[in-house]
């Protein structure tokens, strides 16, 4: 499902305390990988609103609900940074989410910390997750369905490791059916 | 390829003339026990386990099964006293030059025997079955592994004393070593990759073509490594295995489904399995999945009827929903499966395999062939039937797609009545009405 058109501006907004320089990478690999005009927004705080209290993780949709109605401008697309961690109903937790096709999109930067996995922290290593993380949720935006090529940034994520296996590229298949 | 006929126990058989008989044997449900054979690989006839007595005219003799080629009129006998005497010999055999290897033990206490009459100089946990020769030569395609001498002091050559440059580190010959006495570590030319430098240290499945350029970040101990787990898990084998065409019968991953590449499926996400005798058809892993804990089955069709291609075949519930599975093919029943009625679990535990639903002598394969979605296929039609669920699941406004995570155990339980009639009519019985 492809987008009606694309946006005038893509705008991207930290939901609480998102590690240092996120924001400004996930601008720089959005804005080179797609060719969006990007705009950096005064942070905002935790998505409380969306905590599940019994399983102690946000529903990762009902913050895209929420990016909708606080930023309504139709010709602009939002695109949330957070770090707390997300899940739906149906999966154990989610990296992002994204409506395909459609105008908002968040990432969590929880699970991408080498810490969350008890090893010594590495920051280069965070941030170029944050990159690919953020380029595969805006190909959702932009009606990219997932990929069955492993080093193509659209192939899905279910564990860390398929994140760092795949490149920060698109595929050739993918970056054709962008602009099909 | 032409058609023979043979006999097989008293029982009359249909191969593929040449093709081994061990082939014919299994697929009857026989078990013959082998070392040195792997499908896939071309046979070697070493280890004598899998002897069987073949008679062609006037003359009996015991051949390997493994590597005795199909022809008209054999008759052949798998399990005779001479047989058996045969098997028990070389079991005691191998238990003498390797008394230590588990995969020995076991073979050998299958036939009754626990010590070896028969003593060795030296030990060794080597059985010279040379599957990892055959891996390295013909699969992998390095051909970095020799056997070095001769007779009793032949022993699989090269990584232990040539540092070549031919061997890639793939591991394979480690995989499928039945003994476990080929390991990495001993593979010289491994640990000179742990010298190589920065850059220079690039990941194995790098090295094999699947993933683009990657230095190995963990010391070459893929043992404990997330990259080769996730390779492992995706084909459900050594990868490099998988990428061979017809050894892959492993159940392999897409994304959170998986697939076996052996059989073809219907759009309603059942499946069909060709042999020669029968089809077997079942559902596959996204409908167990999507169903989840199955508490009833009622079978749609007894044997003897004959059905259509998009009957309903099987009535499935999980405490409350209800779905209709659809037949994959047209053809009539021979047999439903007899194990569903006491245990209707066995879908979710075993889909692909014991959680079958029937064995159908179909109408017209060739017919089947063209409607169904066959195996290379499938990986992008279960990628795109995944993205499809994801929309479903999470359509509060319009769809949208998550990263991340495992599907939750059972989570169809709690949708809404509308949320699992639109996924049962997206997935599994569109037009039918249950
Ligand atoms: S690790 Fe080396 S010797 Fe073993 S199969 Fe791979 S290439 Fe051949
Ligand atoms: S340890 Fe992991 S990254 Fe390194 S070579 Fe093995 S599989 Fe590749
Ligand atoms: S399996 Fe046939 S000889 Fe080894
Ligand atoms: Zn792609
Ligand atoms: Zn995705």
């Amino acid at each position: 499902m492809r987008p009606q058109e694309l946006p005038s501006k893509l705008r991207i907004v930290s939901l609480g305390n998102t590690p240092q320089n996120a924001e400004e990478r996930a601008y720089s690999a959005i804005q080179s990988c797609f060719g969006l005009n990007c705009e950096l927004l005064s942070p905002e705080p935790p998505p409380e609103f969306a905590l599940d209290v019994l399983r102690g993780q946000c529903n990762s949709l009902e913050i895209l609900d929420w990016l909708e109605s606080r930023f309504p401008q139709p010709d602009q697309w939002i695109f949330g940074i957070t770090d707390v961690d997300l899940a739906i109903p149906v999966l154990t937790f989610v990296f992002g989410e994204a409506r395909l096709g459609g105008r908002s999109a968040v990432i969590s930067t929880f699970r991408l910390h080498e810490e969350f996995y008890g090893r010594p922290a590495d920051t280069l290593m965070l941030l170029s997750r944050i990159e690919k993380e953020a380029i595969h949720e805006v190909g959702h935006m932009m009606g990219l369905t997932h990929c069955l090529d492993r080093n193509c940034v659209m192939y899905p994520s279910n564990s860390l490791s398929q994140t760092d296996v795949k490149s920060i590229k698109l595929c050739p298949d993918c970056r054709s059916n962008l602009y099909s | 390829m032409s058609l023979v006929t043979m006999n097989i126990n008293g029982h009359e058989v249909k191969a593929e003339n040449r093709e081994p008989i061990l082939k014919s044997i299994r697929a009857m449900g026989i078990k013959v026990p082998t070392l040195c054979h792997m499908d896939g690989l071309e046979p070697y006839g070493v280890c004598r386990m899998c002897v069987v007595q073949v008679k062609h005219g006037k003359r009996t003799k015991l051949v390997t099964s493994c590597n005795f080629p199909a022809a008209e009129g054999l008759e052949i006998q798998t399990d005779t006293e001479e047989v058996l005497q045969h098997r028990r010999m070389m079991a005691e055999l191998l238990l003498a030059r390797s008394p230590e290897v588990k995969k020995v033990q076991e073979i050998a206490a299958s036939l009754g025997i626990t010590k070896s009459r028969f003593k060795v100089a030296e030990t060794s946990d080597c059985i010279l079955c040379g599957l990892c020769v055959r891996v390295c030569d013909e699969i992998v395609g390095a051909s970095a592994l020799g056997f070095i001498g001769r007779g009793k002091d032949r022993v699989v050559g090269t990584p232990w004393y040539v540092n070549t440059d031919s061997c890639i580190a793939c591991g394979a010959c480690t995989y499928v070593c039945p003994t476990g006495a080929m390991q990495m570590e001993t593979l010289t030319k491994e640990r000179w990759r742990r010298e190589l430098s920065g850059k220079e240290r690039i990941c194995r499945y790098a090295r094999m073509g699947l993933i683009s350029n990657k230095v190995c970040p963990n010391n070459f101990e893929c043992a404990t490594c997330e990259v080769d787990q996730q390779l492992f898990d995706e084909f459900g084998t050594h990868p490099i295995l998988a990428l061979k065409p017809g050894l892959h019968q492993h159940p392999k991953q897409v994304g959170h489904f998986s697939l076996i590449e052996d059989r073809s499926y219907f759009q309603g996400h059942t499946w069909a399995k060709t042999s020669k005798e029968h089809t077997r058809v079942g559902v596959d892993d996204f409908a167990q999945k999507v169903i989840g804990g199955i508490s009833r089955v009622a079978f749609r069709a007894e044997p003897g009827d004959v059905v259509h291609r998009g009957d309903p075949a099987l009535n499935v519930s999980n405490n409350g929903h209800r779905a209709t599975m659809l037949f994959p093919i047209s053809g009539k029943i021979i047999h439903i499966n007899p194990a569903l009625e006491d245990d209707p679990s066995l879908v979710n535990e075993d889909c692909y395999d014991r959680g079958w639903l029937y064995t159908m002598k179909p109408t017209n394969s060739y017919e089947d062939k063209s409607t169904l979605i066959n195996p290379d296929e499938a990986d992008q039609w279960t990628q795109d039937e995944s993205d499809h669920l994801f929309s479903i699941l999470t359509d509060s406004k319009s769809a949208a797609l998550s990263d991340g995570g495992e599907l939750l155990h059972n989570f169809s339980r709690n949708l809404e009545k509308k949320d699992w009639e639109r996924i049962t009519n997206s997935f599994f019985s569109g037009g039918e009405l249950s």
